[in-house]
C-alpha cells in the first residue's frame, strides 16, 4: 500500500484540457510506429475529443492547442498487458485460502488500487484473465469506463472456466466447505456444463473466455504436468465462446494439454511453459497467439509468503525460456503479458528484457505489446498504435528503448483516451 | 466497448480527475511537522460561543493546542483563515455511503453484485467529507458488510471519505422496513440481504452476536415501518417489546450503542424503553415519548431535510411518495416541540436520500422548525460525539482530539446557510479541501 501512495504522490496530475472541443498536440522527439515497426523522429500527434486526430511530421498546430513538448522523449502507443489480474492482493498475499476471509467487497477495496497502479506504468489497456471471486473483474471494468476511478480500459473473463479441483479452482479446502457461488461459478465437468457456463458468462456481460488446460503453480494440489479437460470438452467451449463473438485464452504449462487446446480453436495460449516442436508448428499453422508471462519466476522464488507447496512447482524458469525461444524462432505470434499481479505491479517492464533476452528485437517485443496484442483482443481499429481515428493512448520514456529495453520499466508520460495521468 | 459510455467516462474521468487523483490513495500518515491555523473566529462548541482570533497547533494527526496568541513553533506550516469562521468536522449520525447515488428504487439492488454495489458508491465518501463532514455514523446498506469494508478502506487510505462507525447490516423483521422487500415470495435472496432478519429475542441476539463478531461499531434496529420500504406501514410497530429487550441487552454487552429507526409513537416509545441509545427520524414522537425520551437520556436524529428530497422528480417511486406525504406536516409540529422541551438532539440527514455533499442543508431545517444555530452546530459536534461514544476524539476543538477542523465564510450564527459552502476541511490533520 505505502509504494502505491508514493507513486500517487510523485505522480504529477496534469489535465490535457476539457476533454472536448480542445485540441492537444503532442511533439514527439522520436516515435515508435508500431505498425511498420520503425523508428520516426520530429513527429507530431493531434488530440481531441479522446481520439487521435492527425500524426505527422510538421503538422500545423491550431493556435489555441494544449501543447506537450516530448520532444525530448521517446513516444509510442499506450501498452497493452494480456495477461492481468487486477484483483487480487498476490503481491503481499499469495495464499488463495486467505480469499476465505475476505467478502467480495474486501476484495474489491483491495484491489482497486491496482488499476491506477497499472495504469501509470504505462498500460492503459489490460485484458483481465481471471479473479477468485467472479464478476468483481465486470464491476471494475465498468466503473472504470464511467470514470469513477483511474484505471487502465479493462477486457474481462469473468471467472475461471476450470475443472472441478482445477487450476483455476479454490482448492485446498477440506471437500465439506461449502464454497460460496462466485468461486465456483465456471467450474464445469463435461462438455454440456461447459457450453452452460460460457453461456451465463456471455449473460454476463464479459469479453473473453479463459479456461484452464492444464494444472497450475500457484493452486494447491494442482499438477501442473496433467492436462484439465478433455479435447472434447475444450472444443465445447471453444464452439459456444466463438458463437457468442468471444476469443478464448487458455492457460497451458505442459504440452499435451496445449496441443488439445490449439487443436481445439483456442486464440491463445497462455505461459507455454513446455512447447515441443510439433505444438509450435500447430500454433504457427493456426494462428495460435503465445503470451509468455516469463518474469513470474523471480518473483514466485523471492516471494517471502509464498505457500511452500507452489516453491516446489516451479522449478521451470529455464525450461519456460527455451520453449519461449523455440515459439519465437518458429514464427509463432506473440502477445505481450506478465501474469502482473505476481511480478509485473512491482517491477513494471522486465518482461520486455526477458522477451530480448528469449530471441525477440526490442522493435518485436513493443510491437507484442502494442499492434500484435491489439490483433489478440480483436481491437485493432481502437488500440496498439498512435494513428488517426484510435484511441489517444499514449506513454513516453526518456532514452530509447531500442537501444536499451530496460528503459521500459519507466515511463514518464501516460495519457488514456486523451486524459493525461503522468507528467513527469 | 459502449461508445457513449466511453465519451462519458472522459468527460466524468476529466471532471474526476484532479479530485480523483487525491481521493484514491491520496491520503498521508499524520505527520511529525506542526502545522498553525489561524482562526478569525473559532466556534466553541462545549461552550456554545463564537471566540475570535485563535490558534490551534496540529501536530501527528491531532490537536496539541488552541487559544489566543498561542507562539507558533518556527519552522510550522502556517494555515491563515483569518478571515473565516473555524468549526469542529460536523458529523452526520445518519447517512447511507453505500449504494448508488440517484437510484431510490431498493428493487434495483437485485440487479447488482456487492462489487458493483461496492465500486457504484466510491464517489460518495468524498463528497461527504468535502461538505465538511469528518466522521459519519452510517446506519444501513442493503448489501451487509459492505460498510465495514468501506470504513477500512478509508481508515487504510484506499479511499477519500470521513472517518466512520458502521452498522454492519439491519436488524429487522422478515418484510421489515430494514428488508428488501417488493418482490415475490418465492424468490431467494442472497445472504448479505437479509444478514440480520431476526423474528424473536433469540435469533435478535444470534445477529448481534454475529455483527459483533463482524467489527461493526454498533447497531441498528427497526422498530417501526418505513417511507422509503415497499409494502411498509409506518404506522405499524416492527419486533415486540420482548425482542427489543433483547437486541438492546445483547448490543449494550458488546459496548455497542444501538440506533432504533422509529416513525410512529408506538415503536419509537417502546425502542425508548427497551434501552436504545436513539430514534432515528421519530416522525409522530407524541408528549409521553418525549417524556421517556428525556428520562432515559435518548438522542432524536430528525433526518429533516429528506422531505425536500423524496419527489418523483428525483426518481422516487409512487408509493413512497404517498408514504412521505402523510408523514410530513406532522413530523415538523413534533420536532418543534421536542426541540422546545429540551430533547438530545444529534445532526442526522439520512443521506443518500438527498446528494451526496448537501448534508449542510439539514442546518437550515433545524433552524427553520425552532433550533438556535448554536444549538444547530453543538449537534453535529459535541452532541453528535457523545452519542457516537466518541467525546475523547471528535466534536470540538480541544487539545488530544483529532485535528478535525472546517471552516466556512460568514458567521453561522447569523446565518446558518453558510454552512452549506464549507470552503476548508482537514481530517486528522490532513488538509482535503484548502481555504
Amino acid at each position: 500500500m505505502k509504494s502505491i501512495l508514493r507513486i500517487v504522490a510523485c505522480a504529477t496530475f496534469v489535465l490535457a484540457g476539457r476533454a472536448g472541443a480542445q485540441v492537444t498536440a503532442i511533439k514527439a522527439g522520436r516515435f515508435i510506429d508500431a505498425e511498420s515497426g520503425t523508428v520516426l523522429t520530429d513527429q507530431v500527434i493531434l488530440v481531441k475529443d479522446g481520439i487521435i486526430q492527425a500524426v505527422g511530421p510538421k503538422l500545423a498546430i491550431p493556435k489555441d492547442a494544449k501543447v506537450i513538448d516530448l520532444s525530448k522523449e521517446t513516444v509510442m502507443p499506450g501498452l497493452l498487458e494480456m495477461h492481468s489480474h487486477l484483483v487480487a492482493p498476490w503481491t503481499t498475499d499469495p495464499e488463495p485460502l486467505h480469499e476465505l476471509e475476505r467478502t467480495a467487497a474486501m476484495e474489491s477495496y483491495i484491489s482497486i488500487p491496482n488499476a491506477k497502479t497499472v495504469l501509470m506504468e504505462g498500460f492503459t489497456t489490460v485484458r483481465d484473465v481471471g479473479t477468485y471471486r467472479a464478476l468483481i473483474d465486470v464491476a471494475m471494468r465498468d466503473a472504470i469506463a464511467q470514470g469513477i476511478f483511474p484505471g487502465p480500459r479493462m477486457f474481462v473473463a469473468g471467472a475461471y472456466i476450470t475443472i472441478t479441483g482445477g487450476a483455476g479452482a479454490m482448492t485446498g479446502t477440506s471437500p465439506d466447505i461449502t464454497l460460496p457461488w462466485d468461486m465456483t461459478f465456471g467450474v464445469a465437468n463435461s462438455p454440456w456444463e461447459a457450453r452452460q457456463k460460457v453461456r451465463l458468462l456471455a449473460g454476463q456481460n464479459v469479453n473473453l473466455i479463459k479456461i484452464l488446460v492444464t494444472g497450475a503453480i500457484l493452486t494447491h494440489n494442482s499438477n501442473h504436468l496433467a492436462r484439465e479437460f478433455t479435447f472434447e470438452e475444450i472444443s465445447a467451449i471453444v464452439d459456444e465462446a466463438h458463437n457468442f463473438g468471444l476469443k478464448v485464452a487458455a492457460h497451458g504449462h505442459n504440452v499435451n494439454g496445449i496441443k488439445n487446446a490449439v487443436r481445439a480453436g483456442v486464440n491463445s495460449i497462455e505461459h507455454g511453459t513446455f512447447l515441443d516442436d510439433e505444438v509450435v508448428a500447430m500454433m504457427r499453422e493456426k494462428g495460435t497467439y503465445l503470451v509468455p508471462t516469463l518474469e513470474v519466476h523471480s518473483c514466485i522464488q523471492t516471494n517471502a509468503n509464498l505457500p511452500k507447496d507452489f516453491l516446489m512447482h516451479d522449478s521451470i524458469a529455464d525450461i519456460h525460456m527455451a520453449s519461449f525461444s523455440r515459439a519465437v524462432k518458429a514464427g509463432v505470434k506473440i502477445a505481450y503479458g506478465t501474469d502482473n499481479a505476481v511480478c509485473s505491479f512491482r517491477f513494471p517492464g522486465r518482461e520486455f528484457e526477458l522477451m530480448v533476452k528469449g530471441g525477440m528485437t526490442p522493435m518485436q517485443a513493443l510491437q507484442a505489446a502494442t499492434v500484435a496484442a491489439a490483433d489478440l483482443l480483436g481491437q485493432s481499429s481502437h488500440v496498439g498504435s498512435i494513428k488517426a481515428g484510435k484511441y489517444a493512448d499514449i506513454i513516453a520514456v526518456s532514452g530509447d528503448p531500442i537501444k536499451d529495453i530496460s528503459i521500459m520499466q519507466n515511463v514518464d508520460f501516460v495519457m488514456k483516451d486523451g486524459v493525461v495521468y503522468k507528467n513527469k | 466497448m459502449i461508445n457513449f459510455r466511453r465519451r462519458l467516462g472522459i468527460r466524468l474521468g476529466v471532471l474526476l480527475g484532479v479530485l480523483l487523483g487525491v481521493q484514491l490513495g491520496g491520503a498521508q500518515a499524520p505527520s511529525a511537522q506542526v502545522t498553525a491555523i489561524k482562526a478569525g473566529r473559532l466556534f466553541d462548541a462545549v461552550a456554545g460561543t463564537m471566540l475570535a482570533n485563535q490558534v490551534i497547533l496540529v501536530k501527528d494527526g491531532r490537536i496539541t493546542a488552541v487559544g489566543a496568541g498561542l507562539a507558533i513553533p518556527k519552522g510550522a506550516k502556517v494555515i491563515d483563515l483569518s478571515a473565516m469562521t473555524v468549526l469542529p468536522g460536523l458529523l452526520d449520525m445518519h447517512t447511507h455511503l453505500i449504494g448508488p447515488p440517484n437510484d431510490p428504487d431498493p428493487l434495483h439492488e437485485l440487479e447488482r453484485t456487492s462489487a458493483e454495489e461496492v465500486m457504484r458508491s466510491l464517489p460518495n465518501p468524498p463528497k461527504v467529507l468535502m461538505a465538511g463532514f469528518t466522521t459519519v455514523r452510517d446506519v444501513g446498506t442493503y448489501r451487509a458488510l459492505t460498510d465495514v469494508s468501506m470504513r477500512d478502506a478509508i481508515a487504510r487510505g484506499d479511499v477519500v471519505g470521513p472517518r466512520m462507525f458502521v452498522a454492519g447490516a439491519y436488524v429487522t423483521i422478515t418484510g421489515g422496513a430494514g428488508a428488501v422487500t417488493g418482490f415475490s415470495p418465492d424468490v431467494i435472496l442472497p445472504w448479505d440481504m437479509h444478514y440480520a432478519e431476526a423474528n424473536s429475542p433469540w435469533e435478535g441476539r444470534q445477529r448481534v452476536r454475529m455483527l459483533a463478531g463482524q467489527g461493526v461499531d454498533f447497531i441498528k434496529v427497526l422498530s417501526t415501518g418505513a417511507v422509503l420500504t415497499h409494502n411498509s406501514n409506518a404506522n405499524a410497530r416492527e419486533f415486540t417489546d420482548e425482542e427489543l429487550v433483547a437486541i438492546v441487552d445483547e448490543a449494550h454487552n458488546f459496548g455497542f450503542k444501538v440506533a432504533a429507526h422509529a416513525h410512529n409513537a408506538a415503536g419509537i416509545k417502546a425502542a425508548v424503553k427497551a434501552g436504545v441509545n436513539s430514534i432515528e427520524h421519530g416522525s409522530y414522537l407524541d408528549e409521553e415519548g418525549i417524556q421517556l425520551m428525556k428520562q432515559h437520556g435518548t438522542y432524536l436524529v430528525p433526518t429533516l431535510e429528506t422531505t425536500e428530497c423524496i419527489s418523483a422528480a428525483n426518481g422516487y417511486p409512487a408509493d413512497f411518495l404517498e408514504h412521505s406525504d402523510r408523514l410530513n406536516e406532522l413530523s415538523i409540529e413534533n420536532f418543534k416541540r421536542a426541540v422546545r422541551e429540551g430533547v438530545k438532539i444529534a445532526f442526522g440527514t439520512d443521506i443518500s436520500v438527498c446528494p451526496f455533499g448537501t448534508n449542510g442543508r439539514e442546518f437550515y431545517w433545524m433552524v427553520k422548525y425552532g433550533m438556535t444555530p448554536t444549538a444547530s452546530l453543538q449537534a453535529a459536534t459535541v452532541g453528535a460525539a457523545d452519542l457516537l461514544g466518541q467525546t475523547a476524539n471528535v466534536g470540538s476543538i480541544t487539545q488530544g482530539k483529532f485535528a478535525d477542523i472546517i471552516a466556512v465564510k460568514g458567521d453561522p450564527l447569523a446565518d446558518i446557510t453558510v454552512m452549506e459552502k464549507v470552503q476548508f476541511v482537514m481530517k486528522a490533520g490532513v488538509v482535503y479541501k484548502g481555504p
